[in-house]
């Protein structure tokens, strides 16, 4: 069962360029020229060595950083600040320590006045769907690391955005906690079919989640290479051992590294 | 989905070097480890060990005759003191009086600190304008103030405000300033990413968010406001506890002196234990309450 449900292009970032200026003067590229595309309904993960602009790029798309040169555009328009059309997770715990559950996850929902049941019916079906059910009245403080970046998965798609940004939001997490967040991050998109764009310097990970993997250069980041990721879907964790999984692992893996060296060299 | 720890397992080996055992009994070895947490009463025994050391102590070198009623007077003198303070009423009108001075010139010192703190610590064109001058004042010692002080509003109450807001303020605002500075980036880029403006930003994440760390630093502005307090009476007054000190001493009145030091004392930390109090209560999610 392919599900390779290409649509129209939602995302695209043209000759996308950020340049940060050096404390002594001079200015450092972090992007450069970059372009990509995500298609609506699709999860598209990065991946690339680390310090690469992969995190810099997605602050791009999220309103956060200015580009200095090049745009995005997002259903046509193009993006000048943050908005809530663009969902993020980080890879930091960024839920509101003095806010329940509930109340991080209606934050959104409240800040655009949307009616108190209408709100809360939004936040107990997101709650649902990441498995928080009678943590609604917990504070962040009482919850683990794994179960606060759920809240914070739930803050985001109860805001219902056009697009859903991760920056590695579950590099923090034990390993073990990771693969059963990834497993839950499947099966959250696979109902919701949000479009994704997903950063991480996990190759497992990004093969394991996406439809697609675009690889980034070294600093200046660039796109590499694209790789089509045609693993069926619906998808659990047993797909790691699967040839054409580690096929596709060695694959990257061996893209990234000729980039990794090239930094050391 | 199970991701927290798995309760404590019913069989408990002993811990080896380095472990943490999650009982409540424990050995003296238990209790020598860094950082390990000991039982409520094992903490308390050792709070009541301190207490009766100083007593007996106290004791011993008093009652004993070792050290002259002139320099250390006796607990049982000290008790007949306070009562004799407490009758004549002249212990509670001290009291009032720091009280007064402490509570107004540091309630003022927040309601301006803090606010400012916070702008200073979020804003680098506010840093830019009020920091190098604070920097300065920060670093006069109050007590150098004083005479300045006198010379401009006299010796009355209004001069002991001036010192205990002088005092405190100057250190609140760069403390404050230094919790808004340290909010994380992350947590206010992702309000704006869940569709805050700027405005909303400030006042509903960024201010919530430095609660905890205002409220301690009230808490230890406090306690340096009775110190300044006292300097300010120790100089020139006619009234307050540190006057009362004084006076005491005047008249070689020693265990005066020392109902005047256990007064400030308690009330110190009695204000300290309310601050913990409004910490919990006031802000039940904050991960020091």
């Amino acid at each position: 069962m392919v599900t390779q449900s290409v649509g129209l292009p939602q995302l695209v970032l043209r000759e996308l360029t950020v340049t940060f200026q050096r404390r002594r003067g001079g200015t450092v590229a972090a992007v450069e020229s970059l372009d990509l595309t995500v298609r609506e309904k699709e999860f598209v993960c990065i991946v690339g060595p680390s310090g690469c602009g992969k995190s810099t790029m997605l602050r791009v798309v999220a309103g956060l950083v200015r580009p200095s040169t090049g745009e995005v555009i997002l259903n046509g328009r193009s993006v000048v600040e943050p908005g809530a059309d663009r969902g993020m997770v980080f890879q930091s715990y960024t839920l509101f320590p003095w806010l329940t559950v509930q109340g991080n996850v209606e934050f959104g929902p409240r800040l655009r006045d949307v009616p108190d049941a209408e709100r809360a019916a939004a936040a107990r079906r997101y709650i649902d769907l990441v498995g928080l059910r009678g943590f609604e009245q917990s504070y962040p403080k009482e919850l683990s690391g794994g179960m606060m970046q759920r809240a914070a998965i739930a803050r985001s798609l109860a805001n219902d955005p056009e697009i859903l940004l991760m920056d590695e939001p579950f590099g923090a997490l034990d390993a073990q906690t990771r693969a059963l967040m990834q497993e839950l991050l499947l099966n959250v998109w696979q109902q919701t079919r949000k479009t994704v764009l997903f950063v991480t310097h996990d190759i497992e990970e990004s093969i394991l989640l996406g439809d697609r993997v675009y690889i980034m250069t070294a600093r200046p980041g660039r796109i590499k290479e694209e790789v089509a990721i045609s693993l069926p879907r619906p998808r659990t964790v047993e797909v790691v051992d699967s040839e054409a999984f580690i096929r596709l692992r060695r694959y990257i893996h061996k893209s990234i590294r000729e980039e990794s060296l090239k930094v050391l060299a | 989905m199970k991701e927290r720890a798995p309760a404590q397992s019913a069989v408990t080996p002993a811990p080896r070097e380095g472990q943490t055992r999650g009982r409540a009994s424990f050995g003296l070895q238990d209790a020598l480890r860094p950082h390990e947490p000991i039982g409520r009463s094992a903490y308390l025994g050792g709070v009541s060990t301190t207490v009766l050391l100083i007593m007996l102590s106290w004791s011993v070198l008093t009652y004993g005759g070792l050290v002259p009623q002139l320099f250390l007077p006796a607990p049982t003198d000290v008790i007949r003191a306070a009562a004799a303070l407490l009758r004549e009423g002249s212990l509670q009108i001290h009291t009032m009086a720091s009280l007064t001075v402490i509570l107004t010139g540091w309630a003022l010192a927040v309601l301006i600190a803090v606010p400012l703190g916070i702008l200073m610590g979020t804003l680098k064109l506010v840093e830019a304008l009020v920091e190098p001058i604070i920097n300065f004042v920060r670093y006069l010692p109050v007590s150098a103030l004083i005479p300045l002080l006198i010379l401009y509003i006299g010796i009355g109450t209004a001069e002991k405000v001036a010192v205990v807001f002088i005092g405190t303020f100057f250190q609140l605002v760069l403390l404050v300033s230094d919790v808004s500075a340290n909010v994380s980036k992350d947590l206010l880029d992702s309000a704006y990413t869940l569709g805050a403006k700027r405005r909303t930003v400030l006042s509903r994440v960024l201010l919530p968010a430095t609660l905890p760390g205002v409220m301690d630093n009230l808490r230890i502005t406090m306690g340096w406001a009775w110190t300044y307090l006292v300097v300010a009476e120790l100089v020139a007054s006619d009234r307050g506890l540190g006057y009362m000190i004084l006076d005491s001493m005047r008249g070689l009145f020693t265990d005066r002196i020392f109902v005047g030091l256990l007064t400030i004392g308690l009330l110190g930390l009695m204000f300290d234990q309310i601050f913990k109090w409004l910490h919990r209560t006031l802000l039940p999610w904050s991960p020091r309450a």
